[in-house]
């Protein structure tokens, strides 16, 4: 992690004092719409592995919506659903579940 | 130094958002830094994240992005440290005794119930980079042609990234 840590501070540097200006600004605007891609395929994977059900479904809009159009602070949200889902699920019978996110999970 | 120690507190809260990964705590993040403490803009925070994802190790870096904008190497370090340190400990705690826990019922419902919260947290965060990042036909096309790529598993995700970036480069400039 220190290696792209370092890399990543003499880029930021790079970027902070303008050397991404000019025609490097269109660059860094397409390889960010590209990185939107990326992450929208590795969401949509991750969903397709691990949402069972329509409980499930519903608490994942819900929580979408809440943190993303409507940008609700993340903490209030989490606690509500958590709570929801877990209420939820403890009434549903179990599902096998083929690709986990623990809760405890290194960013 | 306040300020030095909010940003660390910030990090430091905002790493036990991490639920179902770093994607999802994107959406708090942006709001900390962007609108409630204004350490960056909108934009930049989009491109430091894109800056991430062309530098190895995990995304979450992002933080010591925020945290260089905001207050040079040192803020780069603290923010990096609170971001990283607290989710390790707590990640090596759980998963010493999750194996033995999971069998049972209680935590095999509290994993199943934060499966979706955590899915929802991570398309929340492609929501808040895509809002900014994603502006005008051309972004749109590019993210588009960059999606169908990756999800077709021929194309490295890392070339994929590369070749819509220097065709948007190629277009535009």
């Amino acid at each position: 992690m220190l290696p792209g840590a370092v890399i990543l501070v003499g880029a930021a540097t790079l970027y902070l004092r303008g050397a991404f200006g000019g025609s490097a600004t269109f660059l860094l605007r397409s390889l960010s719409a590209a990185v939107i891609g990326l992450v929208l395929v590795t969401t949509l994977r991750i969903m397709r592995g691990s949402l069972r059900g329509g409980r499930g479904i519903v608490v994942a809009a819900i929580t979408f919506l809440a943190v993303g159009p409507l940008r609700l602070p993340t903490v209030g949200v989490v606690l509500v659903m958590a709570a929801v889902s877990l209420s939820l699920h403890r009434a549903a019978p179990a599902t096998p579940v083929t690709e986990k996110a623990s809760p405890g999970e290194i960013c | 130094m306040a300020e030095l120690a909010l940003l660390t507190w910030t990090f430091l809260w905002l790493s036990l958002l991490c639920v179902g990964g770093g994607l999802g705590v994107i959406p708090e993040m942006e709001r900390q830094s962007v609108t409630i403490h204004g350490w960056l803009t909108a934009r930049e925070f989009v491109d430091g994240y894109t800056l991430t994802q062309l530098t190895p190790g995990p995304n979450m870096l992002i933080a010591v992005f925020v945290g260089y904008r905001a207050h040079g190497v040192l803020g780069g370090i603290l923010a990096g440290l609170a971001m990283f340190v607290p989710t390790s400990v707590l990640a090596m705690m759980i998963s010493h005794h999750w194996q033995q826990w999971r069998t049972r019922r209680w935590a095999a419902t509290a994993e199943r119930a934060l499966i979706p919260v955590g899915i929802g947290l991570m398309a929340g965060g492609v929501y808040t980079l895509a809002r900014t990042a994603i502006h005008d036909t051309l972004t749109l096309t590019l993210a588009v042609l960059t999606a169908l790529a990756v999800a077709s598993d021929r194309v490295p995700p890392v070339l994929a990234v590369l070749a819509a970036g220097a065709l948007g480069w190629l277009l535009t400039r």
